[in-house]
C-alpha cells in the first residue's frame, strides 16, 4: 500500500442524477497515487495538521489512476453524505486522504473474472476497467453484472460500450428494478439474480469473484458462492461498515 | 498577548539564541577540533524543533508523516517508514522478512543471510536476533565492500537473503549482487545508513533492494538526533514494516485516527471473536520503534539541505583525495565502485602492509593535532566479544576484513568542514609522512 497522503482538492465538476446520486470530479493540489479498487477518505471541514483528521467518509475511486482528476460517485445515505450534497458546489475545497484498501485485481490477471456491482458499488470496477482499457494486462474473460434501482442511474453505460470495444473478452449485463425511460441498450428488468449469476459463471475456469455494493447484496452473493464451494481466496469484497 | 503572538515571540527568541549560541566560530589551526562528523544545522532546525514542541503532539504526527512523504518522494519509492534509529531500521527490515504474510518466502530460524564482517554491528545483529545465520564474505580493500567473486560461493540451499551496507557511502557492486539475488531468489536489503544520496548507474542507492535502511544519527548525512527509516517500493513489505514498527498491530491507522479501513469492527482474526476491534489486532510480534514528532520536525529542515550536504561531502572527499594521492605507496586510497557516485560518509585510509609506522601511531598523531578519526566501525565483527560465538558460516579466510580491522581508519568529509580545515588535515598528513 502506498503511504496514505493527505491532500487538499477542489471540486472541479459534478453531475447530479436521480435521487441526488452525484458524480464528483476532484482535482487534488498534488499528484496522488492509487491502484484500481482502492478508496479515499473525504473530509468537508478544513484539516489542520496540528489537530486530528476531521470527520470523513470513504469512497472508491471511479476512474483510472494517474490522472489529473479523481472521480467519486456518491449516493446520499446519512448525515455526512447529505451534507456533501447540500454543501458541495463546483470550486469547493475538500480534504482527501488516500489511498486505502486491499480490494485489488493484481492477482487475477489471466483468469476468468466476474464483477458483481450494485448501485454506487460500480466505482472500483470503473477504475479497474478504465485502467485496463489503457494497459496490456490480459484476462481470460471479464464479466460484469450490474444492478441499479432505476434506469436513470445507469451512469456508465457509455463506458461499458467502450470497454466491449477496447477490452478483450469483456461482457456486461445491467439489471434494473424500475425502467423509467426508453433505453438505447438492452437491459434486464429486476434485481441481480443471485443464484442465476452464480450458476451461470461457476462453469468458468476457476472464476474469481469481485463483489461491490450494498452490504446485503454482498452477503447474499457471498453465501451463495460459499454454498457452491467457491474457495474464499477466489472471492473479494469491497465492503465497509 | 494571545498564544499566536507568544509563539511568534518565542520562535524569534529561538533564532536569536541560535545566533548567539551556535554560530560557527573561525577555524584556528591546532586549536579547533576537526571532527570526523557532526550535526550541521542552522536556526531553522532549532525553530522547527521548538515550534513542534509547542504543538505538543509528541508522538509521531504531522511532521513525521510529512517527512515520510518527502523522503519517499526524494527516493521515488512507495513507502518510507520513519523509525527511531538506523539500527532499528535494520532490525525492522530483517524482522519484516520473517512475517508469515510472506508465506513460503518468509525467513525462518536457521535460514542464512549473506553479509560481511567488516562494518557496523547492527547490520549483523538483527540477523542473529531473528535466529538466522549470518554468512560472512570477505571485502575488497579500497572499496570496503563485499568481494564480488566470493558472493556466489556463499550461496547454499539455506540462503534466503543478502544484507549489505554501502560502506562509508560507497555503493557495493549492485549489478553483481542483484544478479545473484535474482538468480537464487534471495531478498536483497541495502543498509543505506551511510549512503544517503549515493548513486549507482545514476540511480539512488536504497532503491535497488527489496528494502533499504537509513540512519539520521548526528554523524550521518542528515540528522534528527535519533532517527532512521526503512524504504521500499513493495506495498506488501511496506505494510509489514509498519506493523512491526507499530507494536505488531494489523491496523494501519495513523496516530489519532480511527477506522481508516472502514472495517474496524467487522473482521475476523485468529481465534478472536468476530468483529474484535481491529485497532487491537496484532498480526506480528512487533516493537514500538516510532519517533517523536519533534525529531521529524528537525529532519524536515535537514532534508531541505540534503542536496547541498551531498555536494559538500563530495567536494571535501575530492580535496582530501587529491591531497593524499601522492602517498599511495604508503596507504590504500578509497576507490568508488565502478558506475557509482558516492555521497561519502567519511574518507577511509588503509595503511599498506609492512610500513615503518602503525595505524595507531598515525591516528594518535592526528588526534594530538585535534583531527578526529574513527576505525571502520567493528573491524572484523566475528572477532568482537558479542559475535565470536554466534552461529555463523564464514566463506574464505576474511583476510581483507582482518587487514581493515588492523590498518583502516577514516577521517571526516562532513559538510561543516571547509577548505581551511581540509588544508590543515592535509598539512598534518604531509608532516607525518615526512617523518615516517
Amino acid at each position: 500500500m502506498s503511504v496514505p497522503r493527505k491532500v487538499k482538492a477542489v471540486v472541479a465538476d459534478l453531475k447530479k442524477y436521480r435521487d441526488d446520486v452525484t458524480l464528483y470530479r476532484l482535482k487534488p493540489e498534488l499528484p496522488v497515487k492509487f491502484r484500481p479498487g482502492q478508496f479515499l477518505h473525504l473530509a468537508l471541514d478544513n484539516y489542520d495538521p496540528s489537530y486530528n483528521w476531521p470527520e470523513s467518509r470513504v469512497f472508491s475511486m471511479a476512474d483510472a489512476p494517474n490522472k489529473e482528476f479523481i472521480d467519486i460517485l456518491v449516493s446520499p445515505k446519512g448525515n455526512f453524505t447529505n451534507r456533501m450534497i447540500s454543501e458541495i458546489s463546483i470550486g469547493r475545497q475538500v480534504w482527501l486522504k488516500l489511498p486505502y484498501g486491499t480490494f485489488n485485481f493484481r492477482g487475477s490477471a489471466g483468469k476468468d473474472v466476474v464483477l458483481i456491482a450494485g448501485g454506487t458499488g460500480i466505482s472500483p470496477f470503473i477504475s479497474f476497467l478504465e485502467d485496463l482499457a489503457e494497459s496490456t494486462d490480459e484476462y481470460r474473460s471479464i464479466s460484469l453484472f450490474y444492478g441499479v434501482r432505476n434506469s436513470d442511474l445507469i451512469i456508465f453505460e457509455e463506458n461499458f460500450k467502450r470497454y466491449v470495444q477496447e477490452i478483450n473478452s469483456f461482457q456486461y449485463k445491467v439489471y434494473c428494478e424500475k425502467i423509467n425511460n426508453k433505453l438505447s441498450f438492452s437491459i434486464e428488468q429486476g434485481i441481480l439474480p443471485i443464484k442465476g449469476l452464480v450458476d451461470q459463471t461457476i462453469s468458468f475456469t476457476n472464476p474469481v469473484y469481485y463483489l461491490s455494493g450494498p452490504k446485503s447484496m454482498i452477503e447474499c452473493f457471498e453465501k451463495e458462492l460459499k454454498d457452491k464451494a467457491i474457495p474464499e481466496e477466489r472471492i473479494f469484497y469491497d465492503k465497509w461498515e | 498577548m494571545n498564544h499566536e503572538e507568544i509563539r511568534t515571540n518565542i520562535l524569534k527568541l529561538v533564532q536569536d539564541y541560535y545566533n548567539e549560541k551556535f554560530i560557527k566560530k573561525p577555524f584556528i589551526p591546532g586549536e579547533s577540533v576537526v571532527r570526523y562528523a557532526g550535526r550541521v544545522f542552522d536556526e531553522k532546525e532549532l525553530v522547527n524543533l521548538v515550534s513542534s514542541s509547542l504543538d505538543f503532539w509528541l508522538t509521531a504526527g504531522p511532521h513525521a508523516e510529512a517527512f515520510e512523504n518527502e523522503l519517499a518522494d526524494f527516493f521515488g519509492v512507495e513507502d518510507a517508514a520513519l523509525v527511531n534509529s538506523g539500527s532499528s531500521a535494520n532490525l525492522l527490515a530483517i524482522s519484516a522478512l520473517t512475517s508469515p504474510k510472506l508465506l513460503d518466502r518468509r525467513l525462518k530460524p536457521g535460514d542464512e543471510v549473506i553479509t560481511v564482517a567488516s562494518g557496523f554491528p547492527t547490520t549483523v545483529a538483527p540477523i542473529v536476533q531473528n535466529s538466522l545465520v549470518p554468512v560472512f564474505v570477505d571485502v575488497s580493500p579500497g572499496t570496503y565492500n563485499i568481494s564480488t567473486e566470493d558472493i556466489e560461493k556463499a550461496v547454499s540451499s539455506c540462503t534466503k537473503a543478502v544484507f549489505l551496507a554501502h560502506t562509508l557511502g560507497n555503493p557495493f557492486d549492485i549489478d553483481h549482487v542483484k544478479a545473484i539475488a535474482v538468480k537464487y531468489g534471495l531478498w536483497l536489503i541495502e543498509d543505506n545508513c551511510d549512503a544517503l544520496g549515493s548513486r549507482y548507474g545514476g540511480k539512488l542507492t536504497g532503491t535497488f533492494g527489496d528494502l533499504a535502511t537509513l540512519s539520521f544519527y548526528p554523524a550521518h548525512h542528515i540528522t534528527m538526533g535519533e532517527g532512521g527509516c526503512v524504504i521500499t517500493d513493495n506495498e506488501d513489505l511496506a505494510k509489514i514494516i509498519r506493523s512491526f514498527r507499530d507494536w505488531g498491530r494489523d491496523c494501519y491507522c495513523a496516530s489519532g485516527e480511527d477506522n481508516t479501513c472502514g472495517l474496524r469492527f467487522s473482521q475476523q482474526f485468529g481465534d478472536l471473536p468476530a468483529g474484535y476491534d481491529h485497532k487491537y489486532v496484532y498480526s506480528h510480534i512487533g516493537y514500538n520503534l516510532k519517533v517523536t514528532d519533534m525529531q521529524a520536525a528537525i529532519g524536515r529542515e535537514q532534508l531541505k539541505k540534503l542536496q547541498a550536504f551531498i555536494k559538500k561531502r563530495k567536494e571535501n572527499f575530492n580535496l582530501i583525495y587529491k591531497g593524499l594521492e601522492k602517498f599511495n605507496n604508503k596507504i590504500i586510497l578509497p576507490q568508488a565502485t565502478p558506475k557509482s557516485d558516492p555521497a561519502w560518509f567519511g574518507f577511509p585510509v588503509t595503511i599498506k602492509e609492512n610500513q615503518c609506522f602503525t595505524r595507531t601511531q598515525l591516528i594518535q598523531f592526528l588526534n594530538n593535532n585535534k583531527i578526529h578519526t574513527r576505525n571502520l566501525f567493528g573491524g572484523n565483527l566475528i572477532r568482537q566479544p558479542a559475535f565470536k560465538d554466534i552461529e555463523k558460516r564464514v566463506v574464505g579466510d576474511l583476510k581483507n576484513t582482518d587487514l581493515i580491522m588492523n590498518n583502516t581508519f577514516f577521517i571526516g568529509v562532513y559538510p561543516d568542514l571547509g577548505r581551511e580545515e581540509i588544508n590543515y588535515v592535509l598539512e598534518k598528513f604531509d608532516e607525518f609522512f615526512q617523518q615516517n
